[in-house]
């Protein structure tokens, strides 16, 4: 053991691993701050290398790619509120608020320092922890799957926003988006619509994004001219690092929850990071700034998902289960070097794993630090005018959301969803809750029928299955106690019963979406749809519940209106549809001129039309956002999206 | 029992199976050159699965014996059980040598099942390589068996198996089981790897995996006596006879578990059905493929050139597990397989049609 420990280190700090691992590293943060890429794309660029004669620096370099996955995708969360991949989303809730106040910088500096932190203390836990994983794992059985995602679902409690009711019921509508697809007891379609796109279910980016990305692109394009309403930048990345260290206890228990959550296969990366925001919420006491741009908001998610990295290499390592695509790609690397993971790798490569765990950690200090060198500087992209901003960041939430199966449908996906995360935001359905059921949904339908599947109802005496439900049963207290911060109620406010008729509207839409639902499945075999179905009767009584508070005459919660908010010089000069109408014209663009040069196009015309620069500028600023996409393109072997002139002619390269 | 199954030990590669490679090919073939192009290859599947592998695996060395060392641009088209990078495959692909696409079992098993969302005709696509990939079923020792002698143990027992679903890749298995007269509880929903975690928890106990998957990990429970290896399901040789699986010679294919259980030699309806799948689901595991239409020439230097990198003996040191020691089928000798695997018989069809209906509820269009 002690030889084994020392031979790791040996070569965990030989020049030629260091270097590698800094190299794969920096290629791992830069794929990672563009949204959607992720460093399954580059990953799989280096598999080959792997078969070739010297394997062991692309070892390096993939373990360097895989240990900052998470890292850097927090610059585009906090700063723009797109959420990069879908461990960012909890990030942004308090993270965006923060850059929005003008403090982005310590926003980052928290953030990096908690991932820091966290992945430290992944591997210094894995490193003690490795040699009893194995029983713990073997413990954690369908009936025990079931109780953690239950566990996670109720964490839905304390992110219903002002409404129990509203947030409740969109949970509810965010579990029927995720039953969309094959279900998992019989393998039929729901809701799908007969085609190919929607057999798979909609990607949990694409939900992000719309959740998130697209209602604050057409908020602050209409209410902001920055994302930082200070013109000072404020404090800084020192003070967001002092932060961390004063929450010690909250960055340990989250990191631990990372780990532990991490190691069990299945959870992934989004459950992990809401069910740490939820872990906050319930355990502090002053909740007024929370969603609103509290620190700890950022720290509590940001210390689970790179502590989350390590747990995940658990499961990889010791049972050959991959928890993503890049750990797949990591393995089957592995397993062509000859190591074959699964019953005996700490008896056979006990140095090899320290190697690894050991170099996640280096490797995650090295990416952090980078990223706390730059958060300063690139923070200043809050005070950039949006209008300048905006056209690349529609075009950015574009190109992450073809990413997902590179089809036409992901674009359109994108715009439909964003259209209603635009409006859920402007009426106060909560897009965490959204997406804690959207992340639950398939995993719970799964695991239900799986567990009574196996043990009938008798998986309810197994003595981790009651620990679990002691819990559950905690964690429902907690939020039906939880009074949550609200604003006071006012006659002429946002929770005013004045004319209601497009909050009316919306309640019917989202109805008739659940009543379609429960058309849809209805022929499907009874143990297809018992799941979506359940679900959809709580979701409707829930939202029959809400209509008939929308008879009352007085104000009250479970009405909002972001519009009513505003009245004379505030009321912007745009309504909420001109924007949306912006974003369209994107696609209308790329439908003609297919991707690159569509963008092009979009670009100029926008800050051309929008932020009034001269053409020749904006001509410079649209080149530019090309040869990043060529380049990318050439590099990475992306296609993008064909328009009409593709279909007609034959074009060179970038622009076919 | 306890065997190692070596895959060292079975250097079946070179038993190249080449019918269609003409000697004349070579020297036609010599003309073409893809000299500073860069061909794309499209999986239909996303980085890191097993198709991913396949191709990233042969790449480097495809890039060294095609004319003219192109480069080889491996694109991903994740999703729809590779429909979706298949039609995309069909509609815009060139028959010029510069586009070749990689399809595996599930790209089949939809052309044959989900015939309403298939825009591609894999059966006229020209292949250039063939790769099979057996699979080897198991089951827990507490049922009381030591070895596939105690299959007729097994009857009666309850077992649990667990799988994608009743519809998928897992076709080939199951029917195996119903045609055994074994009657497991069905858990769908659970992809490999995690039946075998559920496998190891003692929560089902019977389960299988394709031949990477028992070597690397299976064969790890095998050796700590956590499972007992049933039966391969088997290879068909060019008579189409099933034989047993060259990786696991120790094992009994499917038709011989067959025997052991009954006392006969299978055959009739499921039988032959059950060839069928396995012509899906072993023997057209992996395929590497040209367009319809694609010059003889430019087939050739293809296939050449495929020959080269299965006999080169840096691939073959670095990267030959890939291929897990099954015979290739190199152009046209994959062509009776491809066919056999993507046409069905009327009788077949009714057969497993009745059966998803009978055993599983499962309707096909």
């Amino acid at each position: 053991m002690a030889g084994d420990l020392l031979q790791a280190l040996l070569t965990l700090l030989s020049l030629e691993h260091l270097l590698y691992l800094l190299v794969g590293t920096t290629l791992g943060l830069i794929v990672g701050i563009l949204p959607g890429l992720g460093g399954t794309a580059m990953l799989s660029l280096l598999l080959p290398f792997v078969f070739g004669k010297d394997p062991g620096p692309v070892l390096a370099m993939m373990v360097g790619l895989l240990a900052v996955n998470n890292t850097s995708d927090t610059f585009p969360a906090v700063l723009m509120g797109i959420p990069g991949s879908s461990s960012s989303q909890a990030t942004i809730v308090d993270g965006f608020p923060l850059a929005k106040r003008g403090e982005a910088a310590r926003a980052l500096g928290a953030a990096f320092s908690a991932s820091l932190i966290g992945g430290l203390f992944g591997a210094f836990v894995l490193t003690l922890a490795i040699h009893f994983a194995r029983p713990i794992i073997l413990g954690v059985g369908f009936g025990e799957q079931l109780m953690l995602i239950i566990l996670a679902l109720t964490m839905v409690g304390m992110l219903t926003g002002a409404s129990a009711l509203k947030g409740l019921a969109t949970c509810g509508f965010g579990l029927l988006l995720g039953c969309i697809g094959a279900a998992p007891a019989t393998g039929e379609y729901r809701i799908a619509f007969d085609t190919v796109y929607l057999s798979d279910g909609i990607s949990i980016v694409i939900v992000g994004l719309a959740m998130f990305a697209v209602p604050e692109i057409v908020d602050i394009l209409r209410r902001h001219v920055t994302i930082s309403s200070t013109e000072k930048l404020g404090s800084g990345v020192l003070r967001g690092f002092r932060e961390t260290l004063r929450h010690k206890w909250l960055v340990l228990r989250c990191s631990a929850i990372g780990t532990m959550l991490g190691a069990l296969p299945g959870m992934g990366g989004p459950i992990i990071t809401w069910i740490a925001y939820g872990h906050l919420v319930q355990t502090t006491k002053d909740r007024e700034m929370l969603g609103k741009g509290d620190i700890r908001g950022v720290i509590a998610p940001e210390s689970a998902n790179n502590a989350d990295n390590g747990g995940a290499m658990i499961p990889a390592l010791m049972f050959g289960i991959p928890s993503s695509g890049s750990m797949a790609i990591f393995l089957a690397g592995l397993i062509l070097l000859g190591v074959e993971p699964g019953i005996g790798m700490m008896e056979r490569h006990l140095d090899l794993t320290f190697v690894i765990i050991w170099s996640l950690a280096v490797a995650n200090v090295l990416g952090t630090v980078t990223c706390l060198v730059l958060a300063k500087p690139i923070s200043r992209l809050t005070l950039v005018p949006f209008a300048m901003l905006a056209p690349f960041m529609i075009v950015i939430i574009y190109f992450a959301a073809y990413q997902a199966t590179r089809s036409w449908f992901d674009l359109l996906t994108l715009f439909v969803l964003g259209v209603l995360g635009v409006y859920m935001k402007r009426f106060g359905w909560s897009p965490p809750a959204l997406l804690i059921g959207f992340v639950l949904a398939e995993r719970m339908d799964a695991s239900v029928y799986q567990s009574i599947q196996v043990y009938g109802m008798s998986f309810l005496e197994r003595g981790g299955v009651q620990i679990m439900l002691a819990l559950i049963a905690v964690s429902i207290i907690i939020a039906a106690r939880m009074k949550p911060h609200r604003e006071p109620l006012t006659a002429d406010g946002p929770y005013a019963p004045v004319n209601r008729t497009p909050q009316v509207i919306f309640l019917g839409v989202i109805a008739a979406c659940v009543v379609y639902v429960m058309y849809d499945i209805s022929q499907l075999a009874f143990l297809g749809k018992v799941f979506p179905m359940s679900v959809a009767v709580i979701t409707l009584a829930l939202l029959a519940a809400i209509a008939v508070l929308f008879r009352g005459r007085r104000p009250g919660y479970v009405f909002f209106d972001g519009e009513r908010g505003l009245s004379g010089e505030d009321k912007p000069v745009h309504s909420d549809l001109y924007f949306q109408c912006w974003i369209l014209a994107l696609l209308a663009a790329i439908a003609v001129f297919g991707f690159v040069l569509g963008v092009f196009v979009y670009i100029i015309a926008f800050l051309w039309m929008k932020a009034g620069v001269r053409w020749q500028w904006a001509a410079v600023g649209a080149l530019g956002a090309v040869a990043v996409l060529s380049v990318l393109g050439h590099l990475l072997v992306l296609d993008y999206p064909k328009g009409l002139l593709q279909q007609l002619f034959e074009l060179p390269w970038p622009l076919d | 029992m306890r065997t190692l199954y070596s895959v060292k030990g079975v250097a079946c590669i070179a038993a190249v199976a080449a019918f269609g490679a003409a000697p004349t090919a070579a020297t036609a073939a010599d003309k073409v050159s893809f000299a500073g192009k860069r061909i794309e290859v499209i999986i239909p599947f996303a980085p890191g699965g097993g198709s991913d592998v396949y191709i990233r695996a042969l790449q480097p060395y495809l890039e060294k014996h095609l004319p003219g060392n192109p480069t080889i641009l491996v694109r991903n088209v994740p999703g729809g059980g590779s429909i979706p990078g298949a039609n995309q495959f069909q509609a815009r692909a060139k028959p010029d040598g510069l586009h070749a696409i990689v399809a595996s079992a599930s790209t089949v098993a939809n052309f044959v099942f989900q015939k309403s969302k298939v825009q591609f005709q894999m059966d006229k696509w020209e292949p250039v390589l063939l790769s099979p990939q057996g699979a080897v079923v198991y089951a827990s020792p507490s049922l009381g068996i030591s070895g596939p002698k105690d299959l007729p143990k097994l009857k009666g027992k309850e077992l649990v198996f667990g799988g994608e679903s009743a519809t998928s890749g897992e076709m080939r298995t199951i029917v195996t089981f119903e045609l055994l007269g074994l009657k497991p509880k069905f858990v769908w929903g659970l992809r490999r790897g995690p039946t075998r975690l559920a496998f190891e928890r003692g929560e089902l106990n019977i389960n299988y995996d394709s031949a990477p998957g028992y070597l690397k990990n299976a064969s790890q429970l095998v050796k700590a006596g956590k499972a007992v290896p049933l039966y391969a399901l088997g290879v068909i040789n060019e008579k189409g006879d099933v034989v047993r699986d060259p990786n696991f010679k120790d094992l009994p294919s499917f038709p011989e578990a067959y025997e052991l259980m009954h006392g006969k030699k299978p055959s009739g309806e499921g039988y032959q059905a059950w060839k069928a799948l396995l012509q899906m689901g072993i023997m057209a595991n992996k395929a590497i493929f040209l367009p319809t239409g694609t010059p003889k020439p430019v087939l050739d230097a293809w296939r050449t050139a495929i020959k080269k990198v299965l006999d080169d003996p840096e691939f073959e040191k670095h990267a030959a597990a890939v291929v897990e020691g099954y015979p290739q089928f190199i152009g046209e000798s994959a062509k009776p397989i491809i066919k056999e695997a993507t046409t069905l018989s009327p009788q077949t069809w009714d057969w497993i049609k009745n059966y998803l209906k009978t055993t599983h509820s499962v309707t096909l269009q």
